[in-house]
Formats: C-alpha cells, structure tokens, sequence
C-alpha cells in the first residue's frame, strides 16, 4: 500500500473542513460532514492444546496459553455528503482502523464509498461509485458502528478477525452500480429492493503496478486493483419493512466466482500443517442470505443467516476430489433489552462453518462449525456518546486435533461527531 | 395519630372535589416555506413519512429538510406524542439515513424564533411551533391540538 497518498488526502480533507462550516444549517450548497470514532481496550486470552497426531503432522504436545492487553482506535469514519441537487447526491466516506499509522505500520486506511445518486421517484433510485452492496441486514451498514449495541460485530463483518475468517467467501464486498427503490405495500409497509453489480473477488485484482507481472494476468493489468478477469458480481436484497423499522425481513442473493487457482490453507484451525486445498480454478458461487429483526420499547432483535453455495461440477470429474464441498454457513442473531433510554444489555451468538477443508482431515476442527457467543452493556452518556463493555468467546474443541479456547473482554466508547 | 389520619383524608376529599386543573397544551402549527402548493391539514400518516425521511422531495421537485428541536421539551414532545413515536427511534432513523447517505441531517434549533428563521430561510424545510407564533410568510400543513 503507498501510504503516502492516502495522508495526503486526510491532510487535503483537513483543510477542507473549516470551509465547509457551519454544519447546522441546511441548504442545497452545503457539504455536510460528520462521523464517528470507537476506541477500545481489549484483554484477550488464547488457551491451545494440540494433540500429537500423524495426520496432521504435529509429533508433540502443544500447550500454549497467551495473554493480551491493548488499547486501540479501533475505527474512524468521515462521511462527505454534497447535495447536488434535490434529488442528486454524492457521498464519500474515509475509514481508519486499527490505530491507523504510517509510521508504525499499523491498521489500514481505506475509502469504502464514494458515489453519486440519483433518485427520479421512491421507486427508482441510481447509484453510481464505489459502494457497500446491500445484502442482508448488516452488510450496507457493517461498519457504521454506533449503529450497533455491540462493540465487537459478527465474526464475517468484524475487522478484529480479518485473519480468522475471509470476509467476501460470505458476503460481496463491493459495487459500482446500483438500482434500488421502495414502494408501499399494507398499511404502513415498504417493500424495499436493491440490485447491484461490481466486479469479482478482490483476489481477482491486480496486486500490482502497471504491467509488472510476470504471469499474463499480473502483466496486462493497467493499473493496480484492476479486475484481471471478466467476472462481475451480481447481488441484490428484497425485503419488506415498516416505516419505523420496527420489522424488517429480507431475502438476499449474489451470484460471482470464488477464486481457488492458487493453494492455499484459509481452515479457522490451519490443518492439516503445511497441507493446501488444491488449486481447482474459478468456481462459479451462489450466496443466499436471509435477515429478520423487530423491535419493541424495550427489546430489539436482529438476525440473518448466509448459505454460500460453489457449483462443483468441474472439481468432482476428477476422482480424488469427489468429496470436496466448498460451501460456508453462517448465521447471528443478537438480543438487546434496554432498561431505560441510557442503559442496555444484550446477547448475541454467532456460528460460522466452511466445509472446504473437511475433506482433506478425517475428523477436522472444521467440521463441527465454530459457535461464538457473546454478551455485553451499554451506557449511553448522550445520544452522541456510548460506552460498551463486551465479552466474546470463539472454542473449537470437538475434535481430537486440538483444543482453542480464545475468550476476549472488550471495553470502549463510541462517539459521533 | 388520628389528626394526621383526618388531615391526609381531608386534602384527598378537598382534591377529589377540586382537582388541579390539567395545563392545556397550546396547539402545535406544521409550518414550511416555499412556493408549492400542498394540501392543507396534512395527516398524521404523511408527517410521519417525512419524518421517517421516507418523503425526500416536495411536490414542486424541491429536497425536503426537516427542522426540530434540540433536547426533550414540551413542544417536541407534543409532537412526536401526535406521530406516536419516541423521540429515540427517530434519532435512531435519522442517524441511519444520515450514515448511509441517503438523508442530510435535520437542523437542530433551540428555541421558537429560531425555529421561525430558520424555516422562513430555507426554502423546502418543515417546522413546528405553537399556532399563536406563526408569521404569514410560513405555510401552516396541519394543526396539533
């Protein structure tokens, strides 16, 4: 990553925020700005225990137990909104995670959005640019954290476990061009729908400069982040809500590719030690999604659930391979009680299960999927301002390989601006 | 003992006989500025869409822009009372729409001439205030008694 572009952008925005002040008054010329930032401290203890086992070549016990304390920026977002005109818009959000630095090479920078829309009725709205595909309940807002009760997302939308689990297997990460609309429906309805197309994968992308690969793909590549293949990614979400989003219910779709030319090992456990999933090529893939959540004074409840499914056809001519199965689950749902407008409690659980490694470890720490409950509160000090306090465990031990116990407390403050 | 006894049910005879008068609350005038024509006494059921921000546009094609006031006073509690919402999960609405890009955000004012300003101003944007305030300039919408 050339992380000087991206502080010079932050610095050029900088100075741009003065200019675009006073932000309490409304009018067409205005450019809005606005955004949040949630700082954590998190205690994490990580108790293993590996069996000796010849399958998965580990000769010896492995008993490891660590601890962890840190402090963290966990997230920063600046969000630009410039009205075009009344029914034009354009919208630009900057991210910073993990205590972004470019002096200590921590955390990422990232602009997840900037595009332009155009609404010629509630039924027809075009969006054009770099977005956050609506898909299910929490994809489009993932990373809009005061948004949530909880401190610590689901385990597919939360940056904290980027290297456990491979985000885009479940969800499509990014469009470019979006349809999407409302209409009424019932007394008090909405039946909401959205359809976007982007293009596949991000391992489908050039990783790097003009014309500096060796292979094919890498040396025609204009630039870097280009597409190299002509895959698109097709998604949309239909969903039926009320006007105050107490319920809301969904049904979710994408079809793309899932890229699978190189080897590799992504298993939540990474056995068998030093064996890869074969390379099988471009696997055509169909995710289906589902969401459901309602509220009341007092409780708020949300849910979805994703089946990725690979069509296999291609990889089961080959005899060895006739019991690979590449597909994924995954499913939350988070309960949420609040005890007056300040103070609130929830729980949550999280399961998550990719059978794509099952096949080459009889017995595999995959197999069983990972089950991750968690539990947590809230104070709200303002509207503005949240502290939330969170505890999340993530065991896989149903197996006779080994044994991960991770338990993580996590404590922080939530802050618009 | 027994004095005590025959003050508590004296005062309760005394209140049951003359209740402390309910303060009436003045009634609440929708207000907006601009040239288009709307039907007058909107509905509870159209103030709620676009206080939901599900109505983005006026019927002359112009952005709809809400003002409201800052803070749980008796105003805005009037108000959101006769929408029947809190005024929670409207902020909640709102700060959605708003991080989603799909809605500005409302311009928050604190007291009644402020209120008058900045709708007067801003062509477009929606309002409350009580009845007896409103200048001739402002389009009432509807009425809350």
């Amino acid at each position: 990553m050339n992380v000087k572009k991206p502080f010079r952008t932050v610095v050029c925005l900088l100075l741009f925020v003065p200019l675009a002040l006073p932000l309490s008054a409304q009018s067409d010329n205005d450019l809005y700005i606005f955004g949040f930032s949630q700082t954590i401290f998190s205690h994490k203890n990580i108790r293993d225990h590996v069996f000796p086992n010849e399958d998965n070549r580990i000769p010896f016990v492995l008993d490891i137990e660590r601890n962890t304390n840190s402090f963290a920026l966990h997230q920063v977002n600046l969000f630009f909104n410039k009205p075009i005109d009344s029914r034009t818009t354009f919208f630009l959000n900057i991210e910073a995670t993990g205590s972004y630095s470019t002096e200590s090479q921590s955390g990422t920078f990232e602009i997840p959005e900037g595009w332009i829309s155009h609404s010629i009725s509630d039924e027809l709205n075009i969006k054009v640019g770099l977005m956050l595909p609506t898909f299910n309940n929490l994809n489009e807002i993932n990373n809009r954290l005061p948004l949530f009760p909880y401190l610590v997302r689901p385990v597919i939308y939360e940056r904290l476990f980027d290297n456990l689990f491979v985000k885009e297997d479940y969800v499509p990460q990014q469009a470019y061009l979006q349809i999407s609309g409302f209409t009424p429906v019932l007394k008090n309805y909405q039946l909401h729908y959205a359809l976007q197309v982007g293009n596949s994968e991000s391992s489908y992308h050039s990783k790097l400069d003009t014309g500096r690969g060796l292979d094919t793909d890498e040396s025609s590549a204009l630039y870097r982040g280009e597409n190299l293949t002509e895959f698109l990614t097709v998604s949309g979400r239909v969903g039926i809500s009320n006007m105050l989003e107490t319920v809301k219910f969904g049904i979710s779709g994408s079809y793309d590719h899932d890229n699978k030319r190189e080897p590799r090992n992504e298993s939540i456990a990474r056995l068998p030690v030093g064996v890869l999933l074969p390379a099988f090529g471009d696997i055509p893939r169909y995710r289906i999604g589902m969401d459901f959540s309602f509220s009341t004074d007092k409780w708020a409840f949300e849910s979805e659930a994703i089946r990725v499914m690979h069509n296999h056809r291609q990889i089961h001519e080959t005899p060895q391979f006739r019991s690979v199965n590449l597909n994924k689950f995954f499913a939350y749902a988070n309960l949420t009680y609040s005890y007056s407008d300040r103070l609130f409690t929830y729980v949550g659980w999280d399961h998550i299960h990719d059978h794509s490694y099952e096949f080459l470890l009889e017995d595999s720490p995959d197999e069983k999927g990972v089950n991750i409950p968690k539990a947590g509160l809230g104070y709200r000090t303002s509207f503005n301002a949240v502290l939330k306090a969170q505890w999340t465990s993530i065991r896989i031990d149903r197996n006779p390989h080994l044994k991960i116990y991770t338990s993580l407390f996590t404590a922080g403050i939530s802050v618009i601006f | 003992m027994k004095k005590l006894i025959t003050h508590i049910l004296t005062a309760f005879i005394f209140m049951l006989i003359f209740p402390v008068p309910h303060e009436e609350r003045a009634p609440i005038a929708v207000v907006v500025s601009g040239d288009f024509e709307l039907k007058e006494n909107m509905l509870r059921e159209d103030l709620l869409e676009i206080y939901t921000l599900r109505r983005r546009t006026w019927p002359d094609n112009s952005r709809v822009k809400i003002a409201d006031y800052k803070g749980e006073t008796e105003i805005r509690k009037q108000f959101y009372g006769f929408l029947e919402v809190d005024i929670g999960s409207i902020k909640r609405i709102w700060l959605k729409e708003q991080f989603t890009g799909r809605s500005l955000p409302p311009t928050i004012v604190n007291s009644h001439e402020k209120m008058i300003e900045v709708v007067s101003r801003q062509a477009g944007t929606i309002g409350y205030i009580p009845l007896d305030l409103v200048p001739e300039t402002l389009q009432i919408l509807a009425v809350i008694e």
